[in-house]
């Protein structure tokens, strides 16, 4: 190689697969995310039915949240439910915590176990339950009724809460109970030493140690609450929150440049609350994990063990009502009233219908989008950690951004985007891959960065020097390596997929339409039975798989659903 | 023949604003076929300087040629490079079989030959019977066969190993230091080993290199830089050394008269040494110096015996001497009749075993 320099030589040598698959990486992300959420931003800012140009920008689609009452009520909703629905939550999961954790209660692997059901549960099918049990003719408020007891109507704020709460509560619980469960004891011990109270220890010491983890899963319920479709979408009735009231202007009006407008101010909430959690996360500095756990006092008075079995036991049993009520439902043609009228095997028989159609549909959809989550999530999950390539950050940034976004938003921005023009998408299977792979990339991407952390660099360097190129040292030594995290992650993301209604409801067509959706409709039709047969289906569906999960990877299920 | 040569090898790590510079300006060459050592103490960069070499870590300045060619512009994948880690990074998803035969599969050498050279392999690094293990199932120092073997079974032009004997408990490490030099000699292969044990590097080196804060002190044979030490730091930090404060009185034509204890000692000048000040430091090891009871005559120091320890081969004496804080180490090949702790004693030694210091570089 005579005239050759070695600058030249380095890089006729040089591997260059890693860029390959970073190119790949960084397309995907700026085409399907950056380039629609970009002109999400823009046409915000653009009235409806008007060319996307500088010239035509204005605040127009902002200012309807001061002009039109729906828009300002529908703001106000979203935020008075979901801090409701934060504050409920708190006042059920954190006595609900302390107790579990601190007072003998019989069954407490059980009860743990238990209440986690609730958020394996679609969310939009708990909100459906609710109405049968809570509507018009609903056997719990005949019941209510009885005893002079006058529920505000399911359909509006109250079903929402409810439905939310009930749904929600189990992260602050598992949270609390974890946290005063590993609480050090010495220092309540001491309070107890200095002549404090039990319900001064309790103010004092114990609340003030787990505020700030407790305030950060807070944070966390309040972004989904916010976020969530499926439960305003069934039982919100006339009250209209935030994603609903996107859902309306596409639906309703085809009027994206609105839909985008408020799709940015929900953002921005859900970003300043993420912002807000990860502030609060960052300044929880004090040692609250002890080393030694036998020394923590645990209550045994039989009346504090008697008011912890009624309310522990009574909450785990009232969320898991929404489970019981579909699959009676399933095998009745009707329950109005205190009992459920005629027992059918028909709404099952029915079943086969659909599985040509939304069955599977929503099996390609859920299997295509995890496996390609799981590509794009773990090739960038190496090249960013392992690599650290000239702008690797904002590629980190960029596919973690997907979190913060509503489903609905992403749906409004691949429909600004992929509607007209070049690439036209609406409508297909593409559509709808591409959006559950943007959607649960992050997920994927993170548990596999985390996995590669626990991997030791230098398996991959000795690979790399007994002459593997990085992609056959990624193939051979990395990826079998963290293939059990990935596996897990993949699956999990699979089932998650199969509940997905809040991106397919914008953006399904006839061909493309899935069991949630199916389910979502035949409850609008009124058709109960046939969509808690459906219901019952998939919730059993999908606890088959995380149960099958968790047991392969040996963690519990209430372990797999802790957050903080 | 030199084989592998540092020329001004630079290399600087930037950790919040923070720069750490690792390696600077360091340039030496190894020999093919040898043994080389890079000796220092922690932080000194050896470990940076073996992953520059093996094109884990990019120079921020200087070169590294392999015989003619330019390392520095060939990727790590191509270099051809044996490494064993320090926790030997064998596949924990693969039998041992599976790990030796990785980079023969890599190089997609027919089947039969893979089998024949992972074999012949583990008969060199004397481990035959494990192969369908895991290495998991397999001791401290088989792993660390195993990680040789791995290296070497592509017959790299280079070994690189990075603290090999770390793990292991005080007596294999003895023992499987010669096995190294054993297997590194049959496999004639040029080898950079890294440790900071200096025992070990002096046992197992045919040269080495010692190493102080990114830059390299002294090269030199074993025996050269123990009886020759080229700085004050070499000196104190391989083997055990007494360091004394010392005066200059005169010149004696290419002879130094220093002024050190209670006597005046007269040792030739390096060559090319120019002028320098009055305050050196003079350095002995345990063997060189005497030790005598009080009673039987003048030496340069005179001091109180504090511990007296009988070490095999020879009888360690410490000794605390006027005007200084620290203990003297004195080693007499047998004890000195009528010399226990606490009796007085003075210390005296040859002129041509003195090393003289000043601001830390060798001058006599
Ligand atoms: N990746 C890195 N980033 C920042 N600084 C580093 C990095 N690697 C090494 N350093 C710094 O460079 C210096 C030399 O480190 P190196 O690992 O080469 O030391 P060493 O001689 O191998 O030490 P040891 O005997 O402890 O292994 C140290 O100050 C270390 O902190
Ligand atoms: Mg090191």
């Amino acid at each position: 190689m005579g005239g050759i320099t070695p600058s030249a030589r380095r890089l006729l040598h040089k591997d260059y697969t890693v860029y390959l698959v970073l190119g790949l990486g960084v397309l995907f992300v700026v085409v399907f995310l950056a380039y629609p959420l970009l002109r999400t931003v823009l046409i915000a800012f653009v009235p409806n039915g008007r060319e996307l140009s500088f010239s035509n920008m204005s605040l127009v689609n902002f200012e309807k949240f001061l002009t039109s009452n729906l828009y300002r009520r529908s703001l106000i909703n979203s935020f008075y439910i979901s801090f409701a629905v934060v504050g409920l939550t708190m006042l059920i999961g954190v006595p609900m915590g302390y107790l579990v954790a601190r007072v003998e209660i019989p069954g407490k692997h059980v009860l743990l176990s238990l209440s986690v059901v609730p958020l394996i549960m679609p969310a939009f099918l708990g909100a459906f339950a609710w109405i049968i049990l809570l509507g018009r003719n609903g056997a719990l408020r005949y019941v209510f009724e009885r005893v002079g007891i006058d529920l505000p109507p399911i359909y509006g704020p109250f079903g929402v809460i409810l439905a939310m709460t009930l749904m929600y509560y189990p992260f602050v619980f598992l949270l609390s109970e974890g946290a005063f469960e590993t609480a050090n004891p010495t220092l309540e011990e001491s309070a107890a030493v200095m002549g404090a109270r039990l319900p001064r220890i309790l103010r004092t010491i114990s609340l003030p140690l787990i505020i700030p983890s407790i305030a950060a899963g807070g944070i966390l319920i309040f972004i989904r609450a916010i976020s969530n479709f499926g439960v305003p979408a069934i039982v919100g009735g006339s009250t209209y929150v935030l994603p609903t009231l996107i859902y309306f202007q596409v639906n309703g009006f085809w009027n994206l440049h609105a839909a985008a407008a408020i799709s940015l101010v929900s953002v921005l909430i859900t970003g300043g609350a993420l912002w807000l959690q990860r502030y609060i996360v960052s300044r929880r500095e004090y040692e609250t994990i002890s080393a030694s756990r036998s020394k923590l006092h645990i209550h045994r008075h039989p009346v504090a063990k008697a008011l912890a079995i009624v309310f522990c036991w009574g909450v785990v049993l009232v969320s898991l009502f929404p489970q019981f009520t579909l699959i009676v439902m399933s095998f009745f043609k009707t329950w109005n009233g205190l009992w459920p009228r005629g027992f059918t095997l028909s709404h099952y028989l029915a079943i086969p219908k659909f599985l040509s159609g939304p069955i599977k549909n929503t099996l390609i959809l859920a299997t295509s989008s995890s496996l390609g989550a799981a590509m794009i999530g773990t090739l960038i999950a190496y090249v960013v950690q392992r690599r650290r390539p000239p702008g690797s950050a904002v590629l980190d940034y960029a596919v973690m951004l997907p979190f913060i976004l509503p489903g609905i938003v992403v749906a409004v921005a691949l429909l600004s985007s992929f509607s007209s023009g070049y690439l036209i998408l609406r409508g297909t299977y593409w559509i709808m891959i591409i959006s559950f792979v943007i959607r649960r990339t992050p997920y994927v991407f993170r548990s596999v960065s985390a996995g590669l952390t626990q991997l030791d660099p230098a398996l991959e360097e000795a690979s790399i020097l007994s002459g593997a190129t990085w992609f056959q040292t990624f193939r051979k030594v990395t990826l079998p390596l963290i293939f059990p995290t990935l596996a897990s992650g993949t699956i999990l993301t699979f089932a998650t997929l199969l509940t997905e209604l809040s991106t397919s409801i914008l953006l399904y067509s006839a061909k493309t339409r899935t069991l949630s959706i199916a389910i979502y409709d035949s409850v609008n039709d009124g058709d109960y039975g046939l969509a808690s047969a459906l219901a019952v289906v998939l919730f059993f569906t999908v606890f088959a798989v995380t149960y099958a999960i968790n047991r392969y990877t040996g963690k519990s299920m209430a372990a797999s659903f802790r957050i903080g | 023949m030199p084989d592998l040569r540092y020329e001004r090898v630079r290399k600087v790590f930037h950790t919040r604003n923070v720069e750490v510079v690792a390696l600077n300006d360091v340039s030496f060459v190894i020999f093919e076929g040898e043994l080389f050592c890079l000796l220092g103490p922690s932080g000194c960069g050896k470990t940076t300087l073996l992953r520059c070499t093996a094109g884990l870590e990019r120079l921020d300045g200087g070169r590294i040629y392999y015989g003619d060619t330019d390392f520095t512009a060939i990727p790590p994948f191509r270099r051809g490079i044996g490494m064993v880690f320090q926790n030997y990074a064998l596949y924990p998803h693969m039998t041992v079989y599976d790990n030796v035969a990785y980079p023969l599969r890599i190089r997609k050498l027919p089947r039969g030959e893979i089998d024949r050279r992972v074999r012949e392999i583990m008969e060199l690094v004397g481990l035959p019977g494990v192969l369908r293990r895991n290495p998991s199932e397999l001791s401290g120092g088989q792993q660390q066969r195993v990680a040789l073997a791995r290296a070497l079974v592509y017959r790299p032009r280079l070994l690189l190993l990075d603290e090999p004997l770390a793990n292991l408990d005080a007596k294999l490490k003895v023992y499987m230091r010669t096995e190294i030099r054993r297997i590194q000699k049959q496999a004639k292969v040029t080898t950079l080993y890294v440790t900071h044990d200096q025992q070990e590097a002096m046992a197992i080196a045919d040269r080495l290199g010692v190493m102080e804060g990114g830059v390299v002190r002294q090269i030199g044979t074993p025996s050269e830089i123990y009886d020759d030490p080229a700085n004050e730091f070499v000196a104190g930090f391989i083997g055990e050394m007494n360091f004394f404060p010392a005066r200059i009185i005169s010149w004696e034509g290419d002879k130094l008269v220093v002024a050190v204890g209670a006597a005046q000692k007269r040792k030739a000048l390096r060559a090319g040494i120019k002028a320098f000040g009055d305050e050196v430091t003079v350095a002995l090891r345990p063997e060189h110096l005497r030790i005598f009871p009080s009673t039987s005559g003048e030496g340069v120091f005179k001091g109180k015996v504090r511990v007296v320890q009988f070490l095999g081969k020879f009888v360690r004496y410490q000794v605390a001497i006027s005007g200084d804080a620290g203990l003297v180490e004195v080693d007499m090949p047998a004890a000195v009749p009528g010399l226990q702790e606490g009796d007085e004693a003075v210390l005296d030694f040859d002129p041509r075993d003195m090393l003289v210091f000043y601001a830390g570089e060798r001058v006599a």
